[in-house]
């Protein structure tokens, strides 16, 4: 039998579970997010797409698979 | 002579009631705020027309009764089994990266889920509800409508028609109620505070979430899994980038379907006979003391982390309105007002979006601690 005062305890009990629960998702997802950071594209966007262009009114046929930058 | 009055006697016309004609006018009022004000077409629609089905007489077309309605309720209802399947939909159309960039948000997202507490308690102590009635009547704190019908069907099913239609008007009426408490409870410095564009997020992590949220919430709360594993099952058909069929039909078709049938059936719990008393008028009285204390409880939350945290990562606490689960409505809202009070200088329209999917993780998680501890 639940008695009244125990509606207050139920209700503390599930916030704080939420917040429990969801703290615990913050901090997973904030090391899984660490672990595998996006991979910036080493070359500039504009590059790649000044050279797609150029590449396919030269060879339009052709199709591009890797542009690699030497320095 | 005889036979004409007997069929006059069992037409519809004949058997009307004050409390039919009551209702019309209910479920008129619902289409009209749908076609004309567009608050929640998709839903007030349908369940404004079920209201409409439901109170005609000998037609038997209402969800506790024995007609075709009926049969959808039993099946698809009280089985539990269309607001999952909602759920699934939600996950397909919702984008996590918001909530992934700024994982601390999902804090924000859980104590917006205040107000679905102190509705509950409100409606044991002040309105004398039973606990179980109290509990689904608090979960419309969480601006959830699948939620509110998961949760009703099982702990209140008497009361689903009024704790349906108060979550989805009130969800509708977001612009209106959350404004004056962000401005009662924002200084003009807060609402100047412009956070920064979180990182973008790999593929791996957008993908590993929804596999590690499922897991992680239906081991932690159980009676959260329905919800929370379709939500997440669809989530990552969205993401992957290998199931674009189903992910089409998740997010299109079948949850369209299902709309169509849960509203009516909502509706159709709204005859008059389970709608026209005083506990409606309570629960629309509690329904929106539920979503006023959510809203609260987001930007408390937002400004006691801000005690905390140094100059530049401060959050612009408005955006812990956003963590009412009302996706994207809450987190336009807080972008508009924010906007509107920082002569557009500010937009939290992305930080908003982390807190806002945060609290559909949220609600889905209280429900099921209610259904654990009261089921």
């Amino acid at each position: 039998m639940i008695t009244t005062s125990s509606l207050l305890t139920i209700c503390i009990s599930a916030f704080l579970a939420v917040f429990l629960l969801l703290l615990i998702l913050a901090i997973v997802m904030h090391l899984i997010v660490i672990i595998f950071p996006e991979k910036s594209s080493a070359i500039n966007p504009i590059v790649i797409a000044a050279v797609s262009s150029t590449m396919s009114s030269i060879f339009p046929n052709s199709k591009i698979t890797k542009i690699e930058e030497i320095k | 002579m005889g036979t004409v009055n007997q069929l006059l006697q069992q037409s519809g016309f004949a058997n009307l009631t004050w409390g039919n004609l009551v209702m019309f006018i209910i479920a008129g009022t619902l289409i009209y705020l749908a076609i004309v004000k567009k608050y929640e077409p998709l839903l007030l629609i349908p369940i404004g027309f079920g209201t409409i089905l439901a109170n005609l007489p000998l037609a038997d077309l209402g969800s506790y009764g024995n007609g075709i309605i009926a049969l959808i309720y039993k099946q698809g209802i009280r089985t539990e089994l269309l607001p999952p399947i909602i759920f699934l939909g939600i996950g397909v159309l919702t984008d996590f990266r918001p909530l992934l960039g700024r994982p601390m948000t999902f804090l924000l997202g859980a104590a917006a889920q205040l107000g679905i507490f102190v509705a509950a308690i409100g409606a044991a102590y002040l309105f004398g509800f039973s606990y179980r009635e109290a509990a689904s009547i608090g979960i419309i704190g969480g601006a959830d409508g699948p939620t509110s019908i998961f949760i009703t069907s099982q702990l209140a099913p008497h009361l689903l028609g009024p704790i349906a239609v108060a979550a989805y008007s009130y969800m509708a009426l977001v612009p209106i109620i959350q404004p004056p408490i962000l401005r009662l409870l924002t200084t003009k410095k807060e609402r100047y505070i412009d956070m920064p564009q979180t990182k973008p997020v790999s593929k791996t992590a957008v993908i590993l979430f929804p596999i590690i949220t499922g897991i992680v919430a239906a081991l932690g709360v159980p009676s959260s899994a329905p919800l929370i594993g379709m939500l997440m099952f669809g989530n990552l058909i969205r993401e992957c980038g290998v199931t674009e069929r189903l992910r089409k039909t998740a997010g299109g078709a079948l949850i369209d379907i299902v709309t169509i049938f849960l509203g009516l059936v909502v509706g159709a719990t709204m005859d008059s006979l389970h709608f026209l008393n005083l506990k409606t008028l309570m629960i629309l009285i509690l329904g929106i003391l539920a979503f006023a204390f959510s809203t609260a409880g987001g930007i408390l939350f937002a400004k006691l982390v801000n005690l905390f945290m140094p100059g530049s990562k401060k959050i612009n606490p408005c955006i812990g309105a956003a963590g009412v689960s009302a996706v994207p409505m809450a987190a336009r809202v807080v972008q508009k007002f924010v906007s509107d009070n920082t002569d557009g200088t500010v937009n939290p329209l992305m930080p908003a979006m982390g807190p806002n999917v945060a609290g559909v993780i949220g609600s889905a998680v209280a429900a099921g601690v209610f259904l654990t501890l009261l089921g």
